[in-house]
């Protein structure tokens, strides 16, 4: 009795069909629920172990995309033939049928399978095949008209048919169907003539609704019983992307151990980018292939100030800084030229150069833009987190030991290694990398001192040490992800289930 | 980054010690080097440093480890005889390739390891120092098949004919450049000049065409070669000079005996190999103050010439002798960085600055936080794209004619050519990419976008803007503007919304959106070609605010 109070209206739905032999289609139609209606009430009723599902598998063969445009339209090959009369070339035919050349060669292919055609050189003729394949017809054109077929009841000459078919893009596609069956068991043949004796009483509530709650006619009634165990809908409700929320959690980070944000433009001069750094204009790294260059607006405005002689004197002869300089001459054309930000550390000598706080700590979290080819380690673009830190006494010891600092606050490793690194504008230059107890042995970050052809310049005498973390790895490690593409991910069921962290 | 490929046994011979792969890790910090792969014998090292051709071979790998295995020390010696051999340099070759220098090394036992190690480091000094062979082209030659004096001179390109290295046809400069893969691949810097360079002998042998290709008969260099002539040719002597310096320093290590070529320009008669050492004056309290160590003068004299400096400490004052080919050393820092690797980063104990600093972040980032948080409330699934996109998504499939943007000259790939302007493109392609997940879609982005603005500097402003969507079968005008509505009621902010038609909505259900008279948003119902163009099947709403200028309105 308890079983059909908590029975669900659904459930009490179907319940009168269950004994009869038949299929969840059918089912749904005779109860009248939609087809997941009815197979969720099936499941629940078979959880009550009311009944046994099972199911029979059989494959399908239905139009896919493409040739549901072929039975449109016919198929490419028919209308290449058909578009083939006379003196015609390559070009004429390829605008007549509107096909690519892929589509166009692919045709060649199945009509000289035919004997339709021949190809001589460069000149496609028509055979006397070609008439009469026309007149037949395509045998595919009348198989696809045909589906949905049953694979089972597919022969003979139409296999071959099905195959060659598979082969093309998109023509038909090959499913699986699975056909819902289920037979009462003892108990549930109890339930059934239990349920139709008590068919009658109608004394149970459903839904608690505001009329029943004002009239009190819930009062000596009883509530039908849910399976509180049930599986429910989910929910979408807002989320952050997760790697927005990481970025988010660096720059809090960050944030917290001190440190100032900076920003800077998207499209960057080359000055800042490269010549304030002290990278030389014939520099690889300044390479075609290397950054991104701008079309049309080639080149922006160098700034006004003092600071352009000075860097230009810094590269040509090392200016006041005791350096020799990279001793070429310095084009002012060339470092007024446009490129997308290459690194997050072109932002740094705009703020070196204009009010930087000494001592200070700044940081920044950026979009940088390189013409890599893409693929699982290198995406369209990438994040970099850097930044510096300026004061009078800084030295290589607090260099290693900042480093060490920030691997620990994001990602709480605390063995690290130090290796000597070359970057053009540190010296002495580092790369740290940190022990993972899985992946072991990761490179994280890369720092230095600013060289003083770089700093001095820019008006900063005091040491300037310079680091940079690669924020993408990072990421992709506490995500759980193996390609860099899914940083950016498109696709809405991953972030609608994607896990929280912290 | 370099990456080199080594043979461990040549390696130890180099040095005199065996080692095992673990110390070779350790010793490769000296040179900024790690290992890449090993296979049995051959050892893939990738050196970090782009500014140190020197370190770029086996031989320059070795010099550097020799000193931590055995009694050497200091800058390395390199004896220089005279080898009596003239080379030419007509005046005809200003603009055109106007340097070059040259050297003789004789005695050498060419093996094969040695021939690979020749080879490699002539390939990464051109390709990497010399910039792809525009600054320096490296050429080496068997020297008994070569007749002094030397004439380096530009000629007419139908006027020379030799056989290209590999090919067994005669050809001249022009074919070269057209047929032989070399000169297919540097062709280009010989480009719009009406003459090219060659060296040819005093028995009318052409040695080469550089930067392209050397001669097959005397550019040779086999096992059976015992001698051989260098050249290395250019525009600046600051490439020329190191770029041959390296490469007779590594023929001298391995026994070749280093003789000079008078090389006579218009002008002057220089006599090379030079191997003029370098030397620079470094403070004592600079070195400490740097590196924040406190060491003895003897430890630095020593660090420094385990580095391959000869040092001479006088008081404060640091003389420092280096090798000539060390041409990246342009300031005492570069010196102190020899003597920090040297000592060893692991065992220098970190410190941390003690500076007293307020951390914060940008206007943008906290107000684009708010922003996010609130529209997160609205129960809308926040996505990430790129600021990269293509003609066709951001402007073509929005219904739109064109639209004034800046765009990549040289892209990766026509997907990626231009920034956006806008982010609901970003939307609708998400949508478009999700046809199949359960509707209702929600979603927003909050992200810069880059805007042709010839004002500024640098050419384009990047305002960040907020971009919301919804897409399902009941989407339309009212819960777009119910969700604005909720920000703007949260930041407390009164706007008006004036009918304005755009292509890429219905008319009569878009609006512009104005605060304070500025318009700040648009907002509206997308239009049903836009949806067809991007096969998408259920209406979408949706708008975008600029909210760099809403922030700036509010800061008012």
């Amino acid at each position: 009795m308890r079983l059909i109070e908590s029975l669900h209206p659904l459930e009490r739905k179907i319940l009168p069909f269950l004994e009869e032999k038949m299929e969840l289609k059918e089912l749904a139609k005779k109860s009248g629920l939609k087809e997941v209606e009815a197979m969720r009430a099936l499941q629940w009723m078979e959880n009550k172990k009311m009944i046994k599902i099972s199911s029979v598998s059989r494959e399908i063969i239905s139009l896919d995309s493409n040739g549901e445009e072929y039975l449109k339209s016919g198929l490419p090959e028919k209308r290449f033939l058909e578009a083939l009369r006379g003196e015609i070339s390559y070009k004429e035919l390829k605008e007549k049928t509107g096909l690519d050349d892929n589509e166009m060669v692919k045709c060649i292919g199945i009509l000289k399978g035919k004997y339709a055609i021949s190809v001589v050189g460069d000149k496609i003729e028509p055979t006397s095949e070609r008439g009469k394949l026309l007149e037949r017809g395509f045998p595919e054109e009348a198989f696809l008209s045909k589906l949905p077929l049953d694979v089972s009841s597919v022969g003979g000459e139409e296999k071959t048919i099905v195959s060659n078919l598979m082969k093309r893009k998109k023509v038909i596609k090959r499913d699986v169907e699975k056909l819902k069956y289920w037979i009462c068991t003892v108990e549930g043949k109890k339930l059934i003539s239990e349920f139709r004796k008590v068919k009658g009483s109608k004394s149970m509530i459903e839904r608690l609704t505001p009329g029943i709650i004002k009239d009190g006619s819930w009062k000596g009634k009883k509530f039908r019983r849910y399976d509180v165990q049930i599986n429910v809908p989910k929910i979408f409700a807002g989320k952050k992307q997760p790697y927005v929320q990481f970025i988010e959690n660096a720059r809090r980070k960050l944030v917290e151990m001190g440190f100032r944000e900076m920003e800077g433009p998207v499209i960057e001069l080359e000055f800042f980018n490269f010549d304030a750094l002290f990278q030389p204009q014939n520099h690889p790294a300044r390479d075609w292939s290397a950054s991104y260059k701008i079309k049309n607006n080639r080149y922006g405005r160098l700034p006004k100030e003092e600071v352009v002689k000075r860097v230009k004197g810094a590269h040509e002869n090392g200016w006041k800084t005791g350096s020799s300089g990279w001793g070429y001459k310095w084009d002012e054309k060339t470092a007024s030229q446009l490129v997308a930000r290459a690194h997050d550390t072109a932002i740094s000598p705009r703020y070196l150069s204009k009010n930087v706080e000494i001592p200070g700590k700044y940081f920044s979290l950026v979009r940088c833009f390189r013409p890599d080819v893409i693929d699982s380690n290198h995406g369209v673009e990438f994040n970099q987190l850097g930044g510096f830190v300026v004061g009078e006494s800084l030295n290589f010891r607090h260099l290693l030991g900042l480093l060490k600092q920030f691997v620990f606050e994001m990602t709480g490793i605390e063995k690290v290694k130090f290796l000597p690194d070359y970057f053009p504008f540190t010296e002495p230059s580092v790369q740290i990398s940190a022990k993972h107890p899985e992946i072991g042995w990761m490179e994280l970050a890369g720092a230095g001192i600013f060289r003083p052809e770089l700093s001095e310049p820019l008006g900063v005498k005091e040491p300037v040490i310079a680091w940079g973390f690669g924020i993408d790895r990072l990421a992709m490690m506490k995500l759980d992800i193996k390609d860099i593409r899914e940083l950016f991910t498109r696709d809405l069921s991953y972030l609608r289930s994607s896990r929280g962290f912290f | 980054m370099p990456t080199i490929e080594i043979s461990m046994k040549d390696l130890q011979m180099l040095i005199g010690k065996k080692i095992s792969m673990k110390d070779l890790e350790k010793y490769l910090e000296y040179v900024k080097g790690e290992i890449e792969n090993v296979e049995g014998d051959r050892v893939k090292i990738e050196i970090a440093d782009t500014n140190r051709p020197d370190l770029w071979s086996t031989e320059g790998i070795a010099r550097e480890i020799r000193t931590e295995v055995s009694s050497e020390r200091g800058v390395p010696d390199y004896k220089i005889k005279k080898s009596g051999i003239k080379v030419i340099v007509d005046r005809n070759l200003k603009n055109i390739r106007p340097i070059t220098v040259c050297a003789v090394v004789r005695n050498l036992n060419i093996d094969e390891e040695t021939l690979m190690q020749m080879i490699q480091l002539q390939e990464k000094v051109c390709e990497t120092f010399g910039r792809k062979r525009k600054e320096v082209a490296l050429g080496i030659y068997d020297m008994h098949k070569i007749k002094s004096p030397i004439t380096f001179k530009a000629f007419p390109p139908e006027e020379i004919k030799f056989v290209p290295l590999d090919f067994e046809k005669e050809l001249d400069l022009r074919q070269i450049l057209l047929q032989h893969p070399k000169g297919q691949e540097y062709g280009h810097l010989l480009e719009g000049m009406d003459k090219y360079p060659v060296f040819i002998d005093a028995g009318k042998n052409v040695l080469s065409l550089p930067p392209i290709i050397n001669s097959n008969y005397t550019g040779k260099v086999t096992s059976e070669t015992r001698d051989v002539f260098i050249e290395c040719s250019g525009f600046d002597m600051k490439f020329q000079m190191p770029a041959l310096d390296i490469m007779v320093a590594a023929m001298a290590d391995r026994g070749g005996t280093i003789e000079s070529v008078d090389v006579v320009f218009p002008d002057k008669t220089i006599v090379t190999p030079v191997m003029e050492r370098g030397r620079i004056k470094v403070d004592l309290d600079y070195i400490k103050k740097r590196s924040g160590l406190d060491m003895k003068k003897e430890e630095i004299k020593n660090l420094l010439s385990r580095a391959r400096f000869n040092a001479n400490i006088s008081g404060n004052n640091v003389d420092v002798e280096y090798p000539s080919y060390r041409q990246d050393i342009m300031h005492p820092s570069d010196v102190v960085e020899d003597i920090i690797i040297r000592y060893g980063y692991n065992n220098i104990k970190p410190a941390i600055p003690k500076i007293p600093t307020t951390g914060s972040q940008t206007e943008t980032s906290v107000f684009s936080s708010v922003i996010r948080n609130l529209m997160i409330g609205t129960g809308a699934q926040e996505i990430l794209s790129y600021y990269l996109t293509n003609k066709e998504n951001l402007i073509e499939r929005m219904n739109l004619e064109d639209m004034n943007v800046v765009e990549v000259e040289n892209p990766v790939s026509d997907n990626w050519c231009i920034f956006r302007t806008w982010l609901i493109p970003s939307l609708i392609e998400f949508f478009s990419r999700n046809k199949k997940k359960e509707y209702p879609q929600r979603i927003f982005e909050v992200g810069e976008v880059v805007i042709p603005d010839s004002q500024r500097e640098t050419m384009s402003s990047n305002p960040t803007r907020l971009a919301w969507g919804l897409a399902g079968k009941d989407a339309g005008f009212t819960q777009a503007k119910q969700n604005l509505d909720f920000l703007m009621d949260y930041l407390g902010i009164r706007y008006e919304i004036k009918e304005k038609d755009h292509p890429s909505f219905i008319p009569g259900r878009t609006g512009r959106v104005y605060v304070n008279g500025k318009g700040i948003a648009y907002i509206g119902e997308v239009h049903p070609q836009v949806l067809e163009n991007w096969g998408i099947e259920v209406p979408v709403t949706c708008f975008e605010i600029n909210l760099t200028d809403l922030f700036s309105v509010m800061k008012k």
